[in-house]
């Protein structure tokens, strides 16, 4: 690959966005396209997806045959960053598969701890203090004040 | 001469101190739910309504309402101080106000916000004074064809929004509406790109889904790099300069205009007039390149819209008993819960308590005006607290946000979703304005376009038999052809979105 250019991003992007737009045709399809009053449920998806499908295809032309455009700096992070954006993400996974399970404070408890201590290297009391605000201050103000359900776990927390 | 009697009723009831302590509360608890990311204006209210059993029906509508003025504001301060749109009419303020912020002028945005919203506010009342019933009478000639054609004005509006690349910007858009396929089909009921999984019947909330595509996605850019302050919050004057307010009166003047004339009109939603008016202040620049970059007047037209908008909405939901939009739902609910029907009935059985409302609409215009300028302080004090520690809280935020908006878990994983989506789509420069726009039109004009064809028996001539849904085509392509022309001209726009 060249580096400094835009152009595999795009072709790559391109070949994705027809993929899908294959997959997307294919449901639709399954769907009723014209009924006698007018568009059925599969009318608009079907030629959103061909529309997808055209302007992928478009993107990847000007991609290949057109003056790429050259890569912004920072478009790549490095390893570092990543690893950083991956434990972000990942946090996050946890918090959807363990919320419901476990229950907002100690979630979120654990979720801010992770975030600050780990991420943002801060001094443990500021992460205890913010984490213990963040978690069960949060789950009080909003149960208790305003009303708001949040998830108690299995250990009725 | 009667409304101006009833109208100066209405005031003497508004201004007692007790109602007038409601609506000082409902501002300040407004803004305070409305900062939280992902909580807006709908969330708020429905949140608050409680607070408001114990209370009468007019001082509870009075702080409803303050409470729904000041998490519209909320939004806006979190749009601008951290990129995370309070609700979703705030992301077009992410668009500049975040940029203003890291140039250091976060309270010349959020002050403009604030005066521009106070005129656009209460432009909108006095219009709902005075034109009430014939706007309405129009609006009631509103079909479904008419309502498709207002949507393609909408739709002709992404080309302006496109930045470097017209056809990034179309994918964008593309794929806003096959997002917004996702769910019940409106027309006849059928599951569409559901997948099995029965959260989906409903489609995507927007909620999260916005939280993801804008403050999501701008999180994970920002620590791609190491955790330190990513901007510096100067923040030299919190009174907009001469040239702030020269170059904000026109935006606010078309916004104000912009949200008064769809603000009646039911359905079309808080996000169409801040993109239409984020647009057209886009089209009017001589330096359009510089959107997205910190412009003024894409933070004072969208908000002055916003609020207008906000305000001007109420003319259906008192003259017909039509909510214009969610959170108006959840008031009349409020109101209907106090044995009040709105409607036509109600300005001739409940004159006092209307005007009396009608007139804490100023009066909340007003006391949001003088509470927000000099607090302006105490929210950009949020810009020196460090990244390290802001990232992880406004994460905390979102999640709860997220989850609050069904009380499950499936937004806060919709809210991730979306925001790795949008982090790659920020990569990859396609910008996320058209997305957005037509994630919220897409399903209004599917809709109002299937059911003018049901009408009509599937004949299309019915758009251009009725002169106002010829008007509105007619308009729709003008807006088409007068932004795509430079799109497609040598000379591109240079907007970062």
């Amino acid at each position: 690959m060249k580096r400094g250019l835009m152009r595999r991003p795009y072709q790559i992007t391109s070949i994705v966005l027809l993929g899908l737009s294959a997959f997307l045709a294919r449901e639709a399809l399954k769907l009723r396209y014209y009924t006698p009053l007018g568009p059925g449920p599969g009318f608009f998806p079907l030629w959103l997806a061909v529309l997808l499908a055209v302007l992928a295809a478009a993107m990847f032309w000007r991609a290949t045959f057109r003056t790429p455009e050259p890569m912004p700096d920072g478009f790549f992070a490095d390893r570092r960053g990543y690893l950083r954006i991956g434990a972000v993400l990942g946090a996050l996974a946890l918090v959807i598969a363990l919320l419901d399970s476990l229950g907002f404070c100690l979630v979120m408890l654990g979720f801010y701890t992770f975030l600050l201590l780990v991420l943002g290297r801060q001094h443990p009391v500021v992460t205890a203090v913010i984490a213990l605000a963040g978690s069960f201050g949060v789950y009080y103000v909003f149960v208790h004040w305003l009303a708001v359900s949040l998830p108690i776990g299995i250990f009725g927390i | 001469m009667e409304t101006l009697q009833l109208l100066v009723s209405g005031f003497g009831t508004a201004l007692q101190p007790m109602n007038l302590l409601f609506a000082v509360m409902g501002c300040l608890l407004g803004t305070l739910i409305g900062v939280l990311p992902g909580i807006g204006p709908s969330a708020a209210t429905a949140i608050l309504i409680p607070v408001t059993f114990v209370l009468d029906p007019t001082p509870a509508i009075i702080m409803l309402a303050a409470i729904y003025y000041g998490a519209m504001y909320g939004g806006t301060i979190t749009s601008v101080l951290v990129n995370v749109p309070g609700e979703a009419a705030s992301a077009v303020t992410c668009l500049d106000g975040y940029q203003m912020a890291r140039n250091g002028r976060a309270g010349a945005a959020l002050a403009i916000a604030a005066i521009g919203s106070f005129i656009g506010g209460n432009v909108a009342v006095a219009t709902l004074i005075a034109v009430a019933l014939p706007l309405s009478n129009l609006a009631l000639r509103f079909g479904p064809p008419e309502f498709f054609a207002l949507m393609l004005i909408g739709l002709a509006m992404v080309t302006g929004l496109a930045g470097r690349s017209f056809v990034r910007a179309l994918i964008a858009a593309t794929f806003g509406l096959l997002v917004a396929m996702v769910g019940i089909d409106p027309v006849q009921g059928a599951p569409r790109f559901t997948l099995g999984v029965t959260q989906l019947y409903d489609g995507f909330n927007i909620i999260p889904v916005v939280m993801g595509l804008f403050g999501i996605s701008e999180i994970l850019l920002n620590v791609e790099s190491p955790l330190k302050q990513v901007f510096d919050a100067k923040v030299s004057r919190l009174i907009p300069t001469h040239e702030d307010m020269r170059r904000a009166i026109l935006p606010i003047l078309r916004g104000t205009g912009i949200g008064v004339l769809l603000g009646p009109i039911p359905g079309v939603g808080t996000m169409v007039p801040t993109f239409i008016s984020y647009t057209a202040e886009k089209r009017l620049s001589k330096t359009p390149e510089k959107f997205g970059t910190g412009m003024i007047e894409g933070v004072a037209g969208p908000e002055t819209a916003n609020n207008a908008y906000a305000n001007a909405a109420m003319i259906p939901l008192f003259t017909l008993g039509i909510p214009a939009s969610p959170t108006l739902a959840i008031l009349m609910g409020a109101l209907m819960m106090n044995g009040l029907l709105p409607g036509p009935l109600l300005f001739q059985e409940h004159s006092q308590f209307v005007w009396a409302v009608i007139a804490s609409f100023v009066v909340g215009n007003v006391v949001l005006l003088i509470l927000n300028l000099p607090l302006i302080p105490m929210w950009v004090a949020v810009l020196k607290v460090p990244y390290s520690i802001l990232f992880a809280l406004i994460l905390g935020f979102a999640v709860v946000g997220a989850y609050s908006v069904d009380s499950s878990v499936f937004g806060v994983g919709v809210m991730l979703a979306f925001g790795l989506l949008g982090y790659v789509f920020k990569k990859l420069d396609i910008p996320l304005a058209p997305f957005a726009l037509t994630l919220i039109l897409g399903p209004m004009m599917e809709k109002a376009l299937r059911q003018s064809l049901e009408m009509s028996g599937g004949d299309l001539s019915v758009f251009v038999a009725r002169p106002l849904a010829a008007t509105l085509l007619v308009l729709a392509a003008v807006v088409l052809v007068v932004n795509t022309v430079p799109a497609f001209s040598k000379v591109k726009v240079d907007s970062q979105i």
